[in-house]
């Protein structure tokens, strides 16, 4: 465990996922290596590739909500139809 | 000996040098822009793939037509097109926060039209945006290029910097960070941004990733090639969208409450009695149907009743005040009445902006900018004079370089508003008096017209400078 995620142990569970979630999706897609040709927004390529995989996935989960609250709408109508 | 040679007739514009897609010019006072051969090939997909008229419908790009003249450059050449040209040029570090939101709604909007047309917004600068009749449009038709699948957004980076940035900043602290873009002329810089965002910032996924981990990654590859892992995997078009769908969202869920600051209630505090207030309006009314101008910059606009009355009489409105809050109700004004002929412009009359970038060239002082036929200058002069210190030759000298008529507004010592400010000062004002005034603005100008404003102690003159 980091010294970053020990420190996230301190913070309101949500908070703290939230965090997590962004902090370890951003390690694991981003390796440490140097290659051939200097590029100044490399970071910015890196996080990018980051950021859209973390954007499809609150995305999925909100469609989820949805679909699930909408469920419940459902059922609430029925026994009016 | 030959004769001039294209370039010598042309002047290129101090601000349009750094895209090699081409680049704006001036001649015989007509603005076009040269388009150079590197980009012919995306220029005709721009035409042929329906994404220019697709953009120009909808009214977020500028319209152009292609000309036919000697373009400046001809060696590097591809054509000269005429762009529809924008009333007024503003910075991003005039508008208000619901403009910098409309502007980044627009250059999202754009990006994912272009996207629809198998195309992308190969830059994201908010100085690519301009207000045209009253909403946000792109000015740089040549920021468009063939998407090529896989590739990430070469334009976030500079999103990030030139629109989220200075929104969160405004929205999470002040909105006097909306001013930070004038020091680094190229957006605010996402480590900075970062360390000047409260630390509850990191517990908004949004700002966590494009604010704070965006720097981080910056800073963890700086100097350091893309990553292999990185260049592998790419960033399919679906994602692309999903990202660009997710900052528009972001950006649409953020308002700021315009309230509270020192004159965004000033409809309700200008110290005027109704019938006085009416007296006024009607008053400045007239004077302006007597002047008849096509611009009018207002000056200590407020929330643009006066500004109203000046577009009511025909003319083209900069509407500029000091106050964020008022600038910015102002523009939710003009936006829900869908008023086309004001553009409100947050200015600090005491430090308006000034010549910035490259070679103090790229972008231009307020007063360089000065195109109006006519200044309105209403309960201004006592703030200039007594909060500002600022002595009333010079307000006079510093006005009759804006326009050639000028509109404005005495307020008396005994003024209650006036009395306000110097509560707790000591009066050293000794030339502000009503004869103090006269004194200063006709070294300067000539009286056309005085006129006390109903039962009030205050004074309205109609000015006419003098050659």
């Amino acid at each position: 465990m980091t010294r970053f995620m020990r420190q996230m142990a301190h913070y309101p569970a949500p908070a703290a996922g939230t965090l997590l979630v962004a902090f370890a999706i951003f390690h694991v897609a981003a390796p440490t290596r140097a290659w051939a040709y200097l590029d100044p927004i490399t970071g910015s390529i890196v996080l990018q590739v980051v950021a859209a995989g973390f954007v499809a996935t609150m995305a999925t989960f909100h469609r989820t909500r949805v679909w699930i609250a909408g469920l419940f709408r459902k059922r609430t109508a029925d026994p009016e139809s | 000996m030959t004769g001039p040679s294209p370039l010598s007739s042309a002047e290129v514009l101090s601000a349009s040098f750094r895209d090699p897609s081409g680049f704006v010019f001036r001649r015989d006072g007509v603005l076009y822009r040269q388009v150079n051969r590197r980009y012919a090939e995306h220029f005709a997909a721009l035409h042929e793939s329906g994404l220019y008229d697709a953009l120009v419908t909808r009214g977020i790009l500028v319209a152009h037509e292609r000309v036919e003249i000697e373009p400046p450059r001809p060696e590097i050449a591809h054509g000269v097109i005429r762009p529809e040209l924008i009333p007024f040029i503003s910075y991003p570090y005039e508008w208000c926060f619901g403009q910098l939101r409309d502007a980044a709604m627009v250059t999202l909007d754009l990006q994912l039209r272009a996207l629809e047309h198998g195309m992308v917004l190969k830059d994201a600068s908010a100085f690519n945006i301009q207000f045209r009749a009253g909403r946000p449009v792109l000015i740089d038709t040549l920021s468009f290029e063939r998407y090529r699948e896989g590739e990430p957004w070469s334009a976030y980076r500079q999103f990030c910097e030139h629109f989220l940035a200075p929104l969160f900043l405004i929205h999470d602290v002040d909105p006097w960070l909306g001013r930070l873009p004038a020091l680094t002329a190229d957006g605010i810089p996402l480590d900075l941004a970062s360390r000047l965002l409260p630390w509850r910032s990191r517990l908004s996924p949004s700002r966590l990733l494009h604010v704070h981990l965006h720097a981080r990654s910056i800073r963890q590859y700086g100097g350091l090639a893309v990553p292999k892992k990185i260049q592998r995997r790419g960033l399919s078009r679906k994602a692309l969208i999903n990202l660009i769908q997710g900052l528009r969202r972001t950006v649409e869920s953020l308002d700021w409450k315009a309230a509270g600051t020192e004159w965004a209630d000033y409809e309700t505090q200008h110290g005027y009695e109704p019938a006085d207030y009416g007296e006024k309006q009607r008053l400045v009314a007239e004077m302006l149907r007597t002047i008849g101008p096509a611009t009018v910059w207002d000056l200590g606009a407020n929330t643009g009743d006066f500004s109203r009355i000046a577009r009511a009489a025909g003319a083209f409105v900069l509407s500029a005040d000091v106050d964020p809050a008022a600038v910015q109700r102002h523009y939710r004004r003009i936006v829900s009445e869908g008023e086309t002929g004001i553009l409100p412009l947050w200015v600090d009359l005491q430090n308006p902006s000034s010549d910035l970038g490259w070679a103090n060239s790229e972008r231009d002082s307020l007063m360089a900018r000065t195109d109006a036929d006519a200044v309105l200058a209403l309960a201004l002069v006592h703030h200039l004079a007594i909060t500002g210190n600022v002595p009333l030759t010079s307000i006079a000298d510093w006005l009759a370089r804006l326009g050639p008529s000028l509109v404005i507004e005495f307020v008396p010592k005994r003024d209650p508003q006036v009395q306000r400010l110097l509560v707790s000062r000591e009066d050293v004002f000794d030339d502000y008096s009503k004869e103090g005034f006269e004194v200063a603005f006709g070294r300067r100008f000539e009286m056309l017209e005085r006129k006390q404003v109903g039962a009030s102690r205050r004074t309205i003159y109609l000015y006419k400078r003098l050659p």
